[in-house]
């Protein structure tokens, strides 16, 4: 095999991200504490956590906006701190703050200008994807038409690991739409898409592993349908008669009581025992589904509570 | 190389607005100081005005650059005139550069443009001395057009052909190290401090403090060596007419030190502190 070959195959095992006991404090608060996290190239990855769990540090961390206590970050295998990632990736923030006295067009082309090679094409391609008016200046957009300028400059350089913080927050349903078939695209063609986000349908939707991140520690990794397979099912009854909490007490379930007088909970038992269950009420309706990420955030978050 | 001067032009098209109001403002209010000079070359003011400055007490008489015992104090000399005119200036380009210097970093942080800016292919090392290379600009550029202006009032005004060019040009290059030690002074502590957004204040309160001294040293002979705290006495512009003093070229290579200290020690804490907020 060729040197060259070798290089090749050697590039082709590298980690995308590689996080190694990432501790970040501001001042007495642990913002991040001790994560580790591999991100394999061609990956698309979604990050999951409530407000204040850590992701928008590990984030910026991880892009050496931030600079760490304790731990390391490589991305294609090289220390952040090197600053030699920047051409090969693209980072959508959670706010898009923009030049506001630029036009789009101005903001647009002073952004390329840091590429060697844009390929004026694509560049035109996702102009249109996401039909911004490059004539307004970019303090006269709305938050969304913000957050699209926002990933224009992001996809424009076709970077070879996309970052997003929260990215179709403020996009309206087409325009998520847009972003996330274009997404789909990219990462078919080998493209790695690291994003957190509070839309937990989206990440089930579009990632193939998943990180949950808790009070600034990693809670689970794993593969989001090894996940939704491991919590069983999601069931929802609706009855007029009290159902009986030693059914939930045995199986240590959390149910909830919605105002409709159904009830929903995860069940991750027997299949027939809860039929059984069932049974014994007079039911106006029961639901058997896949249970989504939002309930298993939930029971984290539950957790945390107790 | 390329990201470097990206950045430049950008950081030079976006702070020109603000230079054109600073040097416009201060241009046009220079030319019509001059233009009161023949009012003050008319021999019939001279008498009263020469009474007035003797009557005005030592110390304020040096805060407003007319200390009668300084040989030369003579309002029908068109380049103390200039000197004398230009000394409020000073303090005005001075607040300019500390602002530039300030707000050339500190923005892009308040306005998290610094998130963007950071990922994209330009490292922090560059980032930082691009900036530093905008404020650079705007205040030679400042320097140099204003000394062209001033060329032009003293030669409409100059009808005894005085000569000023040297005069006036000692006095340019002098002040210049003040504005490049107050601007860096400001970029330094913008570029090293986490929150950035306090520091022309501070760098503000820093010139007056010693411009205070300055005057402080020239009340009392046991102070005098406070003046070495104030560069502005220190390059009183009303002085214009003396040629460089050995203390001159002395002061000039301790402002430019300081300002290439003080530019190291901002690009180490731009590069080692968190960026983004």
């Amino acid at each position: 095999m060729s040197t060259k070959n070798l290089h090749h195959k050697e590039s082709a095992l590298k980690s995308a991200i590689t996080i190694r006991s990432l501790t970040k404090r501001y001042g007495n608060i642990t913002a991040v504490d001790d994560i580790s996290l591999s991100i394999e190239q061609g990956d698309f990855y979604g990050f999951i956590g409530p407000n204040g769990a850590g992701k928008t540090t590990t984030i910026k961390s991880m892009l050496n906006l931030l600079k760490i206590n304790e731990g390391g970050i490589e991305i294609f295998g090289e220390n952040v701190d090197k600053n030699l990632f920047q051409e090969d990736i693209g980072y959508v923030p959670g706010e898009a703050n923009l030049y506001d006295n630029l036009k789009v067009g101005d903001q647009i082309k002073y952004f390329a200008r840091y590429y060697p090679n844009i390929d004026t094409g694509y560049l035109k391609h996702i102009k249109g994807l996401f039909a911004v008016d490059e004539n307004k200046r970019i303090a006269q957009l709305s938050l969304g038409n913000k957050k699209k300028v926002a990933i224009i400059c992001a996809l424009m350089n076709q970077p070879k690991l996309l970052i997003f913080d929260e990215v179709s927050n403020s996009l309206d349903p087409l325009m998520q739409k847009n972003l996330f078939e274009e997404l789909k695209r990219l990462n078919q063609a080998g493209v790695t898409i690291f994003f957190s986000s509070h839309n937990l349908e989206e990440v089930q939707t579009y990632c193939r592993n998943v990180a949950i991140i808790r009070e600034g520690k990693i809670i689970r990794t794993d593969n989001v349908e090894k996940i939704v397979a491991s919590m069983g099912v999601r069931v929802i009854i609706k009855t007029k008669q009290k159902l009986n909490p030693g059914f939930f007490s045995k199986h240590k379930i959390t149910h909830h009581e919605l105002s409709n007088g159904a009830t929903t909970f995860v069940y991750k038992g027997d299949i027939n025992e809860l039929v059984f269950y069932a049974s014994k009420y007079k039911l106006e309706s029961m639901r058997i589904a896949d249970v989504k990420l939002e309930d298993i955030f939930g029971e984290f978050y539950e957790k945390r509570k107790q | 190389m390329k990201a470097l001067w990206n950045l430049y032009t950008f950081e030079m098209k976006q702070n020109f607005r603000s230079f054109l109001i600073w040097f416009g403002l201060i241009a046009i209010l220079l030319f019509l100081l001059m233009l009161m000079f023949p009012t003050f070359k008319s021999s019939d003011y001279l008498e009263v005005i020469n009474a007035k400055i003797n009557a005005i007490p030592k110390g304020l008489g040096t805060a407003f650059g007319l200390d009668s015992s300084v040989a030369g104090v003579n309002f029908q000399n068109i380049v103390f005139w200039f000197g004398y005119s230009t000394q409020f200036f000073v303090i005005a380009i001075i607040i300019y550069a500390i602002n530039l210097g300030s707000s050339i970093v500190s923005k892009e942080n308040e306005e998290k443009h610094i998130d963007y800016l950071a990922t994209k292919p330009i490292n922090k090392s560059s980032i930082i001395f691009a900036k530093y290379k905008v404020l650079v600009s705007y205040i030679l550029l400042f320097s140099v057009a204003l000394f062209v202006v001033g060329c032009i009032s003293i030669m409409i005004f100059n009808v005894d052909q005085t000569p000023f060019f040297k005069e006036i040009l000692r006095l340019f290059v002098k002040v210049f190290f003040e504005y490049l030690f107050f601007g860096t002074l400001a970029f330094a502590i913008a570029a090293a401090s986490r929150r950035t957004t306090k520091s022309s204040l501070v760098v503000v309160a820093i010139f007056f403090g010693s411009y205070i001294l300055g005057i402080v040293s020239q009340l009392q002979d046991n102070l005098h060596k406070l003046q070495y705290l104030s560069p502005y006495i220190m390059f009183q512009t009303d002085k214009a007419g003396y040629s460089f003093s050995h203390t001159d070229y002395w002061y000039m290579a301790v402002l430019l030190g300081l300002s290439i200290a003080m530019f190291g020690i901002a690009l180490w804490r731009y590069t080692t502190k968190d960026l983004s907020l």
